[in-house]
C-alpha cells in the first residue's frame, strides 16, 4: 500500500456579479460533498465517464477496476483562503445570537462563498472509501441595503462513502456506492425587516441524515478495429436515491441520472481522454445540461479541461516524487434578471504530500 | 476509423447541442421584485421604480412591493441599514433632557388657584416634556444623520408610499417606523416639528400651534407604535411609551383649543396671563 498525504488548498475568488448564478446553480455546489477533489471539479459531471481518474477517489464506481497495481490511502485538507468566512460559518451553526449575526451579515457588501473539507480515503483495485470527518459550505448574499434582502447558506456536514465496483465481462462493468451523510446546515433567504420582530425563527440550524445508494453501469465497446483504438466507453449512473431521516424543501432528495460517453483517442505522445456526460436531474432544471470533459496526461503532469452551457473549468496537475501540485480556474456564466452576461469566477490551488 | 471516429464525434455534438438549447422563461413576480432590488443596488432608481409600478398595478395589494417602492426613496436618500441596525435602544432610558421653558417663575406661584393659570401651567410643562421627549429621541440617535432637504423629500415619499397600508405586517411596521425615524430626526432638528428657540415656539400662533401638535403627535405615536411591532419583546414597553406620549400632545392641544382666539400668538396669551397674577418678570421667549 502506498501512503499518500494530500493537502489540499482551494480558493474561491473574485466573485463577480454572481449572485444569481449562485441562488440558481449552486445548489449542487452546496450538497455535493463527494465533489471535494481537484479533478472531480474540473471535469464536473464528465468525471463520471473517466477511467483515468486513478490518482484519488473515482467519480464512477463502475470504473474502479482500471486501478490494477497498487492501492492509495490519502488525507485531503481542502481550505478556502478567506479564513474569515469559515469563521461565519462556525458562527451560523452556533447560532447563539442571531441578531449579531443578522448584523453581520448586512455588513457584506459583496457576496461571500466558501468551501472547505477534510478527507480521508482508500483506494484499493474493486473497493474504495472515503471518509470526510469534516465538510463546510458557506454563502451569503444581501440585496438593497435599504430593505435588505438576504440570501444565506452554512452546512457541516460529515460522510462516508463506500465504493465497490469491477468488471462482469469483456464488456460490462457495474459498481455501486453507498453513502450515509450526517449534515447540518441553514439555508434561508428573506427579508431583514420580516427577520428580525421573529428573529429566533431565522437561521435555524436544520439537522439531516442520509443513506444513499448510487449504482453505476459501464459498457466497453469492444469488436471493431478502428474503434478499439479510441477505447470508447459508455456510462451510466444515477445518484441521490435513497432514504432521509428528515425531509426539507429547500434540500431535496430527487434522483440524478448521468450518462456518458468516453473514448481515449491515441497520440503521439502521452495520453489523451474525452468524455461528455449528460445529467438528467428530477428536480433541478438546470442541472439537465451536458459537459464535456478532456483529461491529457503527459508524463508527471496531467491537464484537465471541462466545459458546458454556462460554464467552462481549466486545471493542471503535476507530480514530482511524492508532491503534487495543482491549479484550476473557473467561469460560470449566467444570464441576470435583465438578460446581461454575469460572471463568476474562481480560482484553485491544491497541493499533496504522498508519503 | 475514419467512420467511427465522426459517429463518436456526432454523439457528442448532439447531445450537447440538445443539452444547451435555452428555454424562454417568463418573469414571475417574484423574479421582478428580486430585479427591482438589484437595481436599487446599482442605483437605477428609474428603471426600479417602474418595475416596481407595473407589479403593483398587477397586485395592488402587494405588501413586499409597497415596501421595495418606498426602499426605493430611502436609498436615493442615502440610507443604508446597515449602519443603523440596532434600533431597540430607543426608549430605554427615561427623558433626561435640560427644560427648554424656564417653568422656575410658574412654580413660585402654587397655591394660587386660578384656573386659566393652572391650564398655562399645564399647557408649557406638557409641551416642555414633549419637547424633551422629541430632543431625547433625536439626541439618542446621534449615529442618524440629519438628512438634507432633497433626502427628507425622498424621506417624505418613502412614508407616504407606506402610510396608507391599514394593517401592515410587523417587519413592513418596523420598516415604516425606521423611515418615521429618520424623518422625524430632520423634522426635529430643521424646527419645521414644532419649533423652539429664540422666541419661535412662543411667536406662533395658537391655530398654528395647534395643529403642529396634533400633527407632531400623530406622527410621533404613529412612529413610535410602528417601531413596536418590530421588538415584540419590548412592544409593552414601546406601547406604553406612546401612549404617554400621545396624551401628552393631547393634553397640551386641549389647552390651546380652549383659547378661543386661534389668531393669537402664544406669546401675546402667555404674557397677558402671568401679567394679570402680577408676575411681570415671566416672558414668552423660548
Amino acid at each position: 500500500m502506498r501512503l499518500l498525504v494530500l493537502i489540499l488548498l482551494f480558493s474561491s475568488t473574485a466573485l463577480a456579479d454572481g449572485r444569481d448564478v449562485l441562488k440558481t446553480e449552486a445548489a449542487p455546489y452546496f450538497w455535493g460533498g463527494h465533489q471535494s477533489f481537484l479533478s472531480h471539479q474540473v471535469l464536473g459531471t464528465s468525471c463520471q465517464t473517466f477511467r483515468s481518474i486513478d490518482q484519488e477517489i473515482s467519480c464512477n464506481a463502475a470504473l474502479l477496476g482500471e486501478k490494477k497495481d497498487s492501492s492509495d490511502f490519502a488525507a485531503n485538507l481542502f481550505f478556502a483562503d478567506d479564513y474569515e468566512t469559515l469563521y461565519k460559518n462556525r458562527d451560523l451553526m452556533k447560532g447563539e445570537n442571531k441578531l449579531d449575526l443578522a448584523q453581520s451579515l448586512l455588513s457584506e457588501e459583496k457576496p461571500v462563498r466558501f468551501e472547505g473539507s477534510v478527507s480521508l480515503w482508500w483506494r484499493g483495485e474493486s473497493m474504495a472509501i472515503n471518509y470526510q470527518p469534516m465538510r463546510w459550505t458557506y454563502y451569503s448574499q444581501v440585496s438593497n441595503q435599504a430593505y435588505p434582502d438576504i440570501v444565506i447558506h452554512g452546512l457541516q456536514e460529515q460522510s462516508i462513502t463506500l465504493q465497490a465496483g469491477g468488471f462482469l465481462d469483456e464488456h460490462w462493468r457495474v459498481g455501486m456506492n453507498l453513502r450515509f451523510v450526517d449534515r447540518k446546515f441553514v439555508h434561508e433567504s428573506f427579508n431583514m425587516f420580516d427577520a428580525i420582530p421573529e428573529i429566533e425563527k431565522y437561521f435555524e440550524v436544520k439537522k439531516q441524515k442520509l443513506f444513499l445508494l448510487e449504482p453505476s453501469l459501464a459498457y466497453e465497446i469492444h469488436g471493431n478495429e478502428g474503434l478499439d483504438q479510441w477505447k470508447p466507453l459508455l456510462t451510466v449512473q444515477v445518484s441521490e436515491l435513497g432514504i432521509v431521516d428528515k425531509k426539507y424543501e429547500e434540500v431535496p432528495l430527487k434522483p440524478v441520472v448521468d450518462t456518458g460517453v468516453s473514448f481515449q483517442p491515441p497520440v503521439g505522445m502521452g495520453d489523451l481522454e474525452i468524455g461528455l456526460n449528460y445529467r438528467w436531474s428530477s428536480e433541478i432544471e438546470s442541472e439537465r445540461k451536458a459537459r464535456l470533459g478532456f483529461q491529457y496526461k503527459l508524463g508527471l503532469a496531467a491537464f484537465l479541461a471541462g466545459v458546458d452551457a454556462n460554464s467552462w473549468s481549466l486545471g493542471v496537475m503535476s507530480t514530482f516524487k511524492n508532491i503534487s501540485a495543482g491549479l484550476l480556474y473557473q467561469r460560470k456564466e449566467a444570464l441576470n434578471l435583465d438578460n446581461d452576461r454575469i460572471y463568476e469566477d474562481s480560482g484553485a490551488f491544491e497541493f499533496r504530500l504522498s508519503l | 476509423m475514419r467512420s467511427n471516429g465522426k459517429f463518436l464525434v456526432a454523439i457528442t455534438a448532439s447531445l450537447f447541442i440538445l443539452a444547451c438549447t435555452p428555454k424562454p422563461d417568463e418573469m414571475s413576480i417574484d423574479d421582478r421584485l428580486s430585479r427591482v432590488q438589484n437595481l436599487i443596488d446599482e442605483n437605477r432608481y428609474d428603471e426600479a421604480r417602474d418595475e416596481v409600478n407595473y407589479v403593483l398595478e398587477q397586485k395592488p395589494d402587494m405588501e413586499r412591493a409597497h415596501a421595495i417602492k418606498a426602499s426605493i426613496s430611502v436609498h436615493q436618500a442615502g440610507i443604508r441599514i446597515r449602519d443603523y441596525f440596532i434600533l431597540e435602544t430607543l426608549f430605554d432610558e427615561a427623558p433626561k433632557g435640560e427644560a427648554f421653558i424656564n417653568l422656575s417663575v410658574l412654580d413660585r406661584i402654587k397655591g394660587r388657584d386660578k384656573k386659566d393659570l393652572e391650564k398655562l401651567k399645564k399647557f408649557l410643562k406638557t409641551v416642555n416634556d414633549v419637547a424633551i421627549t422629541a430632543q431625547n429621541i433625536s439626541e439618542k440617535f446621534e449615529i442618524i444623520p440629519v438628512v438634507d432637504q432633497d433626502g427628507a423629500d425622498h424621506l417624505y415619499n418613502a412614508v407616504v408610499d407606506l402610510e396608507n397600508l391599514k394593517d401592515p405586517s410587523n417587519g413592513v411596521a418596523l420598516f415604516r417606523g425606521v423611515i418615521k425615524l429618520f424623518y422625524f430626526k430632520f423634522l426635529w432638528r430643521t424646527q419645521r416639528l414644532i419649533p423652539f428657540g429664540e422666541g419661535r415656539f412662543c411667536a406662533q400662533s395658537l391655530g398654528v400651534l395647534s395643529n403642529r401638535l396634533q400633527i407632531a403627535g400623530n406622527y410621533s405615536v404613529g412612529m413610535i407604535n410602528d417601531l413596536a411591532k418590530g421588538f415584540p419583546k419590548s412592544r409593552a414597553s414601546f406601547e406604553s411609551k406612546a401612549q404617554q406620549l400621545g396624551r401628552a400632545f393631547k393634553d397640551a392641544r386641549s389647552v390651546v383649543e380652549v383659547v378661543n382666539v386661534q389668531t393669537q400668538t402664544v406669546q401675546l396669551w402667555a404674557n397677558a396671563m402671568t401679567r394679570e397674577q402680577g408676575l411681570g418678570e415671566f416672558q414668552c421667549d423660548f
